[in-house]
């Protein structure tokens, strides 16, 4: 790594930090000029009905510090990030760190799989249906991935579970959280979620590579590998792929900012997959505001975090571009 | 049909290329005929549009599935017209070997250029990497490229367009072919490159390579041809050694060509051809040039067989027919 290079890293790094910041601000106050106070929310989620409301709201309120200032609130949420606090779940009784701790596999390894499927299947797809153009498969392909992308993935949730769970029982309903994350078994629970969050993001890329391989079939250094007398196969993997794949990674990146922040919300409601989808569902519902931000972030920060990966990556893939 | 001389390496006849379009059949190359001797070079000269950069892809069969090619191409007893796919896969590149007019673009980006060259003599030669990688800066280094193994692993963007240009002809040598086809290899170049260029392809002629030179530029034909054939929409309409087309040009075309190159003195002014190169689809009735020919007369309306000026010069041009001139 160059000098040039740590440099900018740096530099993106800092810049993340003052969007994640920005993002963190526009959360909390919107929650916090919500129309319900959070202690409202608390004391209908303990049942609270004994005594005085009045009374236990205020105590309530000076305990939580919610009765000072909203910017000396926000000071002390921002201290309190900074020291590694990310406040206290009240609907679930624990820090939110720890809830988080708990729950974030679930999302991830839904995340990953959905985005390995999406990609491999979408890459190989559209350079076959590129290679095949106006061949019955690019046909087939080109009709299915219009059909992927129109379906909302709640919907085509629904009917996976209607057919091959109620209908065929070859599935379970639902996710079963008792099986270890790392087992055979588990994969076969993932099997419906992953096709309902991945197939839209493999339809779109399907397109894009499409479009992107034939792009790059017509260039002139193509014609320069068939002249040298190498075979398709080896012009295809060799000097089309790489080419084709450039502005594809970018868009696989952006994509995944989409599946983190939708898709795997609702994938993961319908499936009762408890991922950190389901948990912020959950607490926006109790008004458990520390949960709602802390969620929000880690998505922020993870597409903030992809956001570089794929930058610094095109220092990799496309020699012409350089960071200065 | 007359029989093929030995010496001839490559020898092309009655070719025709033709693209089947929606709006009718394009005729780009029509019934075309020359041939290629050993270590010499054959110019085809011609505008743009004259088919001729269409002619040296279908020698080699590089165009999409649109094109139609029919005739002979003759090389080493085989008619490449009719080779499959693998078969013609494995004459390119190591027999006869393709160079293109955009250095800038021919080039893969995101490849080394050294990578470039190797994977031509490891495909064809079964050469292993470290083998075709001191092969490969021997060549880079005999184009004038200086700090050969440094170059090597350069990407394309970091060479000069005359260094990206000396990098396609030494990735064209790299299986020693006995033909090198040239598409107008230095029209995206600077002049003063253009010269170092030309002088590698003089050199390479010494060496015994043959090579088919494509180019609109009458400048490059006086330094390099030995023979010329000059196109004009699909067809050719003279062919002959150079000296004698250069001194002696017959065809009305090549002399409106040869009148095209500006003059010395300044009272010249820049002579034209009048017109424009016609439509490839619906070409004009009989001789393709007589609509912009100066010399047109009855005959024209049909088309001209090649007429012999002498033993090595012929004209596709009725005002060379003996019965005219009686």
């Amino acid at each position: 790594m160059t000098a040039t290079m740590r440099k900018y890293i740096i530099k993106r790094l800092i810049y993340s930090a003052f969007i994640a910041w920005g993002i963190f601000t526009v959360t909390f106050v919107l929650l916090r000029i919500g129309p319900s106070s959070p202690a409202d929310r608390y004391l209908a989620t303990m049942g609270a009905g004994k005594g005085d409301i009045e009374e236990i709201i205020t105590a309530l309120e000076t305990r939580q510090g919610l009765d000072k200032p909203i910017y000396v609130q926000y000071v002390d949420y921002v201290t309190n990030l900074l020291h590694g606090d990310w406040g206290w779940s009240f609907s679930t009784s624990m820090p939110v760190m720890d809830l988080i701790r708990i729950h974030w596999i679930y999302s991830f390894q839904l995340i990953l799989l959905s985005m390995i499927f999406a990609a491999l299947l979408g890459i190989v797809i559209g350079i076959y249906s590129a290679v095949n153009q106006y061949s019955r498969i690019d046909y087939l392909s080109t009709f299915f991935s219009f059909v992927g992308i129109s379906i909302p993935n709640f919907w085509l949730g629904i009917m996976l579970i209607l057919i091959f769970s109620v209908k065929l029982g070859i599935f379970r309903t639902y996710y079963d959280t008792s099986l270890p994350v790392f087992s055979f078994e588990n994969l076969k629970n993932l099997v419906l979620p992953v096709i309902t969050l991945g197939t839209g993001s493999m339809a779109a890329y399907t397109r894009y590579v499409r479009s992107s391989t034939l792009e790059n079939l017509k260039k002139d250094f193509v014609r320069t590998a068939k002249a040298k007398g190498l075979p398709e196969r080896t012009i295809i993997w060799r000097h089309v792929f790489r080419n084709a794949m450039l502005p594809i990674v970018t868009i696989i990146m952006f994509d995944l900012s989409g599946v983190v922040f939708g898709g795997a919300y609702l994938t993961e409601i319908i499936f009762g997959i408890p991922g950190l989808g389901q948990i912020s569902f959950n607490a926006i519902f109790a008004g458990d505001y520390a949960v709602v931000v802390a969620v929000t972030l880690i998505g922020a920060f993870i597409t903030l975090l992809f956001n570089l990966i794929t930058d610094i990556s095109y220092t990799f893939l496309d020699p012409r571009i350089r960071y200065e | 049909m007359h029989s093929i001389r030995t010496n001839d390496l490559l020898t092309v006849e009655n070719l025709k290329t033709y693209f089947y379009t929606p709006e009718g059949i394009l005729k780009a190359v029509d019934e075309v005929s020359f041939s290629l001797k050993e270590g010499e070079c054959v110019c085809i000269v011609g505008e743009s549009g004259s088919g001729k950069s269409t002619l040296a892809l279908s020698i080699l069969k590089l165009l999409d599935e649109s094109a139609r090619i029919e005739g002979r191409v003759a090389f080493n007893g085989k008619n490449l017209i009719e080779l499959s796919e693998d078969e013609i896969r494995k004459i390119r590149g190591n027999e006869i070997s393709m160079i293109f007019q955009n250095p800038q673009s021919s080039l893969n980006p995101v490849m080394r250029v050294g990578e470039q060259i190797v994977e031509q003599m490891i495909n064809h030669k079964r050469m292993d990497k470290k083998e075709a990688k001191s092969k490969a800066i021997e060549l880079l280094r005999e184009m004038g490229i200086p700090d050969a193994e440094k170059r090597f692993g350069d990407f394309p963007h970091q060479l000069s367009g005359g260094m990206k240009q000396r990098v396609m002809i030494a990735m064209a040598l790299s299986c020693n072919p006995k033909i090198i086809i040239a598409d107008e290899p230095t029209s995206a170049l600077d002049v003063t490159i253009q010269a170092q260029i030309l002088d590698i392809f003089k050199r390479l002629k010494q060496k015994g390579i043959s090579i088919l030179f494509i180019t609109h530029d009458f400048g490059i034909v006086s330094v390099i041809a030995d023979r010329i054939v000059v196109m004009y929409a699909g067809r050719v309409m003279e062919k002959g050694t150079a000296v004698e087309i250069l001194r002696n040009p017959e065809h009305p075309y090549t002399v409106g060509l040869l009148d095209c190159l500006p003059g010395t003195s300044e009272k010249d002014r820049l002579a034209y051809i009048p017109g424009t190169i016609p439509s490839l689809i619906e070409p004009p009735e009989g001789c393709v040039f007589s609509p912009r020919c100066r010399f047109r007369f009855d005959a024209c309306s049909k088309t001209p067989p090649e007429y012999p000026v002498s033993d090595v010069h012929s004209v596709a041009c009725f005002l060379f027919s003996n019965e005219v001139n009686g």
